[in-house]
């Protein structure tokens, strides 16, 4: 890539820069502010990357660091936020880009970026704010907070120095660095971009001094008293916040920015801390790349006079899910037929029976429960709200009752009236049909056990009883349930009218109560939805109207197909992933028309802990040291695809602390497989030259990692080979103990956000059932003393779910260090969509919500 | 014969995979997802991540064209296609190979004995053969393929263990039994009726002797004539179960594997599926041709035919 360098006057002194790319090629260029202050360009040096897309690229050492004029003798009154904006209007105008630019800034940037764009200088086109304060204070108690969570020594060691003022001590030298790889940057050891930056900002720390002081937790500098939350509503260009799940900017201290700048979308990367471009380039630069294209796009669309509708769809254009929560429904899109495309049908379309995600994401607008999950984009759509029922009671009787009032006048889409005699017969409905969750999720109401026994005759008596008068019903459990919300708003909870038959519909569709209903279902070739003539708006947060009249759903094309119909904007998405073979054309050419989101789902190796070699822990610690993550992800379709793990529960989700035994180096992260160890391993557990048979499904991806599998085994010692068989029946031949399987290859998508829907499920005692078909403990792993842990968490999550989720922390490492698994990866979803498709919104529940979005 | 030249060279080619893998420092079974070769003075990783967009996709190098240095690229494992395709080539001859020898042997064993004895014994084994035989070709090799790909198989003391190129070749051997053993038969039963066959019995020869000094040449040159045509047959029908993931397991190789793997890359780097989809054209046509040559050659009537017109 072509740089040039080069100096601007400012005033007496002098601002360098360096331009990626060339700034004559139309696309907008993008300033990057560094953070320190006064830490230079340097660290900065990968979103360098951002001009492989034609983008030019400009960095710059602020006055007073790297490259720049250097002024030691300077003091405090000169270092001022206002400088900084001068210089950077200066820099702008040097190299003629008033026209139009996009500004980044990190950290301290990110700062000055806010403190510039609440200016609203001309030609300012977007900003992105990354690893940003919004205020010192906010700094300086997170900072605090994170520091009282440090082991012991570590908060000594900082106290007892900065009591004494002795920064040089090297036991303090040493407790900032733990602090640094943990909350900084926990690439280890530092790239050599940031270890330049490290190293100038040492040379001659005038400014970062003045301005910060001593260190990234010490704030003693003109900056101490910094806040800019009161100015934030006068920014008003498209913003995208960005900050790393163990930033030392944390997300409290980036949240006024999302509250108080209208529009502003905001992504926290999992697996970072303070440089998300450092720990993780690839999604970081899809991201802000993305965001920046968006921008571009959308503005050269619209004439500016259009500037509120701008803001809106600008917001709703940026890529991956950084999208708004709920929006205010747009008439002038309703209307028009979206197309959707799959290889195949998803089986029945009975919502009790159902358990695929392909009709799951469909059910959020056909059918309601008692509650739902909220119709919206990102995390908030884990959150609960009421549905069919007025208000999400509070539980009586020790939490073990309780009473939901309907809401009065909705109507099915047959027309019929709603009535509290539909929720009980659909509870029964539930047994009836025995949907496959029933006995998991469900049995947990009164007379659910006998239900269990005799479906045929269910009543539930005393479980679920209405009183038609009040239009109550009243939930009866047989002990307290934390997740019961969650499991009511599941489609097997669906209230359905109580004639419905009590079996399998097959291919007949029920009419539900939400804003669409199947009008049309052939599992050979389609299904059509159409709005419901008797749909009303009760809850935007529940069930919102949707955009398109009429969703066609074709079944039948091959993945490589529906690839090239949405291409040709014969369809507007398409529900499988597209092939790894055509990703590189999706992710350049078409990359306009891609959302990427990271679900709370894992890949993983589950290793048979009751036959040889596996039933010994050694060996299966063995394979977890021996595979490389990275070169998975990457069998996967790379970084931006998917991110190592080591552990059971997903990043993101309730309970996770990362935790990664299984690597060189161990600590929170994977780095690096440790083949000699794993070597080590195998020769100590005796079970050297075994013969191991990996069982994988016969897909490319899945295919793929288990030939990369065999081939890491062989090296460790194994005599392995691999079986790939048909994905129809490998799910439910590796969980059958008949077959002798010792590893294999699976995944696991959440059914609702709780640690126990991982480990519980996965691994719990229960989840064991020898000789069957489902028996979703893969691994036969049974221990005791984990399973008193995970019954003690389940019932301390009723009255206290933080407390909780420590405990499923707990669970989770002691999980992972037995290893009765391999954890692979953690998947990003691709959404690939026609040009046309607009407001798209991941809900991180049950995936893109299909009538949210509209075709014209 | 030039047929006979053609395939040849392929084999000899194939034999020598070994060396070649050697000569070009790979290893064709194990992935090497890392691998950085040097092409044109320049260092390249074997499979590469895109830097333009949102860097999606995992994509192997493509044909190098230089011979030693992933001639024909690489596939989704980084393993250089050429020495897969020449290793994979031993195995699609071999298994060929061995199932022709399998069948051949067991058509002319039951078609001697059907065609001789006749009576019970022939009732038996026609029928046997006609329930084989009713069965079409590939969905009665997919379904037995299923069973004992991933059980594996024992019979008396003989186990085959479920990974085992033995399998492929049992299988193989036994769906093709029919299609040699009727023929035979039925060439046999007029034998049986000849004059001289009908001297020796007049003789008192005892059967074995009629069967393997009088029968067993006659049917000779028809035996011969098959070889080559079910060698072209059963190279057909191994890399469609291969194809299919119930021939060769991976990482074994055989051209109908290769393809599968070209299968997920025919976008981006074609030349994984064509080389091998190549070669088996050109063997199986060489085959072809040289069997219906030998047929020309051995079979009397046709050299009479060929003079009347």
């Amino acid at each position: 890539m072509n740089q040039t360098e080069g100096r601007a006057r400012f005033g007496a002194y002098e601002t360098w820069y360096r331009i990626t790319g060339d700034l004559n090629t139309g696309k907008t260029p993008i300033f990057l502010l560094h953070g320190g202050p006064g830490a230079a360009h340097n660290y900065l040096d990968s979103y360098k990357l951002l001009a492989n897309d034609g983008r030019p690229v400009i960095h710059y050492d602020q006055i007073g660091c790297g490259n720049s004029t250097h002024l030691p003798e300077k003091g405090g009154d000169y270092w001022t936020p206002q400088l900084f904006v001068d210089e950077l209007e200066n820099l702008i105008d040097h190299l003629g880009q008033r026209a139009g630019f996009h500004v980044l800034g990190q950290s301290w940037g990110g700062m000055l970026g806010a403190e510039y764009g609440l200016r609203r200088p001309k030609g300012l086109k977007s900003l992105v704010i990354a690893n940003s304060p919004a205020s010192m204070a906010l700094w300086t108690s997170e900072a605090m907070r994170q520091r009282s969570l440090m082991p012991q020594d570590i908060q000594d060691a900082l106290n007892t120095c900065e009591a004494s003022g002795d920064y040089d001590n090297p036991s303090y030298k040493a407790a900032t660095d733990w602090v640094y790889a943990r909350h900084v940057c926990r690439v280890v050891p530092n790239p050599p971009e940031v270890v330049a930056s490290f190293t100038q900002l040492a040379a001659d720390p005038t400014v970062y001094h003045t301005m910060n002081g001593p260190n990234e937790f010490f704030v003693v500098g003109t900056l101490k008293n910094w806040d800019i939350t009161p100015e934030l509503h006068k920014i008003n260009v498209p913003t995208l916040l960005i900050s790393g799940r163990h930033d030392e900017a944390t997300p409290a201290t980036v949240q006024p920015y999302k509250d108080l700048i209208k529009g502003a979308s905001w992504m926290i990367f999992e697996d970072s801390s303070h440089m998300p471009h450092v720990e993780e380039t690839a999604f970081c630069m899809g991201v802000v790349g993305g965001f920046l294209n968006a921008q571009d796009r959308t503005q050269h669309i619209n004439p500016e006079k259009h500037m509120k509708k701008l803001l809106f769809a600008t917001a709703a254009a940026a890529l991956l899910g950084i999208t708004p929560a709920l929006a205010e429904y747009k008439s002038e899109h309703r209307g028009g037929t979206m197309r959707l495309v799959a290889r195949s049908a998803g089986g029945t379309v009975d919502p009790h029976i159902n358990y695929t995600l392909q009709y799951w994401q469909l059910y959020q607008s056909l059918y309601d429960g008692l509650v739902a999950f909220k119709k919206a984009a990102g995390a908030e759509g884990f959150n609960k709200v009421p549905d069919l029922a007025e208000a999400i009671p509070v539980p009586t009787n020790d939490g073990k009752t309780y009473v939901f009032k309907l809401r009065p006048g909705i109507k099915f889409s047959n027309g019929q009236d709603l009535t509290v005699k539909d929720v009980v017969a659909s509870f029964q409905r539930i047994f009836k049909v025995s949907s496959p969750t029933a006995g998991g999720f469900y049995s947990v109401i009164v007379g659910a056990d006998k239900c269990l026994a005799e479906p045929a005759t269910c009543t539930l008596a005393g479980g679920v009883v209405a009183d038609e008068g009040l239009g109550t019903i009243t939930i009866n459990l047989t002990r307290p349930d934390a997740e019961f919300f969650d499991k009511l708003a599941l489609p097997h909870a669906a209230i359905l009218p109580a004639d419905t038959p009590a079996q399998d519909v097959g291919s007949s569709p029920i009419p539900g109560t939400g804003a669409y209903f199947i009008s049309a279902y052939d599992p050979n070739k389609g299904m059509t939805i159409e709005r419901n003539p008797n749909f009303k708006v009760w809850s935007e947060e529940a069930q919102p109207d949707g955009y398109p009249d009429v969703v066609q759903y074709d079944f039948g094309l091959t993945d490589e197909a529906e690839v090239t119909a949405v291409m040709n904007g014969e369809a507007d998405w398409m529900f499988d992933q597209p092939p790894t073979d055509r990703l590189g054309e999706i992710g350049t050419t078409y990359k306009d028309q891609v959302y990427l989101n990271t679900l709370t789902a894992w890949w993983y190796a589950p290793m048979n802990t009751n036959i040889a070699p596996f039933n010994n822990e050694k060996a299966r610690q063995a394979v977890n040291f021996a595979l490389d993550r990275n070169a998975l992800v990457n069998l996967f379709g790379g970084p931006v695809l998917a991110s190592p793990i080591c552990q059971v529960l997903p990043p993101g989700f309730p309970g996770h602390v990362p935790y990664c035994p299984y690597t060189k180096d161990p600590g929170e992260k994977w780095s690096a497989p440790d083949l000699d160890k794993a070597r080590a391993l195998v020769e100590e557990s005796g079970t050297k030259g075994q013969k191991v048979t990996i069982i994988a499904e016969d897909n490319a991806v899945s295919k793929a990692i288990g030939t990369y599998m065999q081939s890491v085994l062989t090296d460790i010692g194994y005599d392995a080979d691999v079986k790939p068989i048909s994905s129809n029946i490998q799910f439910t031949y590796i969980q059958n103990t008949n077959n002798n399987v010792q590893i294999s290859i699976t995944q696991w998508y959440q059914d609702y956000p709780a640690a126990s829907d991982f480990l519980n499920i996965l691994f719990g005692c229960a989840s064991f059932s020898p000789g069957s078909d489902s028996s979703i403990n893969i691994a036969g792993f049974c221990d005791k003393d984990i399973q008193a842990k995970m019954d003690a968490a389940l019932l301390q999550g009723v009255t206290d779910p933080e407390g909780a989720n420590k405990v499923w922390a707990e669970v989770d490492r002691a999980v992972t260090d037995k290893a009765p698994m391999a954890a692979l990866f953690t998947p990003r979803h691709i959404d690939f969509v026609s040009k046309r498709l607009g407001n798209f919104q991941f809900n991180n529940q049950f995936y893109w919500m299909v009538t949210q979005s509209w075709v014209q | 014969m030039v047929a006979f030249a053609v395939f040849a060279l392929v084999v000899v080619f194939c034999l020598l995979a070994p060396f070649y893998a050697a000569w070009a420092g790979v290893n064709p079974f194990k992935s090497t997802l890392d691998a950085v070769i040097t092409l044109n003075g320049q260092s390249q990783p074997v499979m590469e991540l895109p830097t333009t967009g949102l860097a999606l996709g995992y994509t192997p190098i493509g044909p190098t064209w230089q011979l030693g240095n992933y001639f024909l690229g690489a596939d989704n494992q980084g393993r250089d296609v050429m020495a897969r395709l020449l290793y994979g080539g031993r195995n699609s001859f071999a298994i060929a190979g061995a199932a022709t020898a399998f069948t051949l042997l067991f058509a002319t064993v039951l078609g001697l004995a059907a065609g001789f004895f006749g009576g019970l014994t022939d009732t038996v084994i026609s029928r046997i053969l006609d329930v084989l035989w009713a069965f079409p070709v590939y969905l009665l090799a997919i379904s037995l393929s299923i069973v004992l790909i991933t059980q594996g198989i024992s019979i008396g003391p003989w186990v085959i263990d479920s990974g085992s190129l033995l399998l492929p070749i049992f299988i193989i051997g036994v769906i093709y039994i029919p299609y040699v053993a009727r023929p035979i038969r039925g060439q046999v039963m007029s034998l049986r009726q000849s004059d001289f066959v009908l001297a020796a019995i007049g003789l008192g020869a005892p059967s074995s002797r009629i069967l393997f000094k009088d029968i067993l040449p006659n049917v000779a040159t028809t035996l011969i004539v098959f070889i080559p045509i079910m060698m072209a047959l059963n190279m057909l029908t191994e890399s469609a179960l291969s194809f299919l993931s119930i021939g060769v397991q991976p990482p074994d190789a055989s051209w109908g594997t290769i393809i599968q793997d070209g299968q997920g890359l025919l976008y981006t780097r074609p030349a994984v599926a064509l080389a091998p989809g190549i070669m088996i054209v050109i063997s199986v046509l060489s085959l072809n041709v040289f069997g219906d040559g030998l047929r020309d050659a051995l079979d009397p009537r046709s050299k009479i035919k060929l003079r009347r017109g």
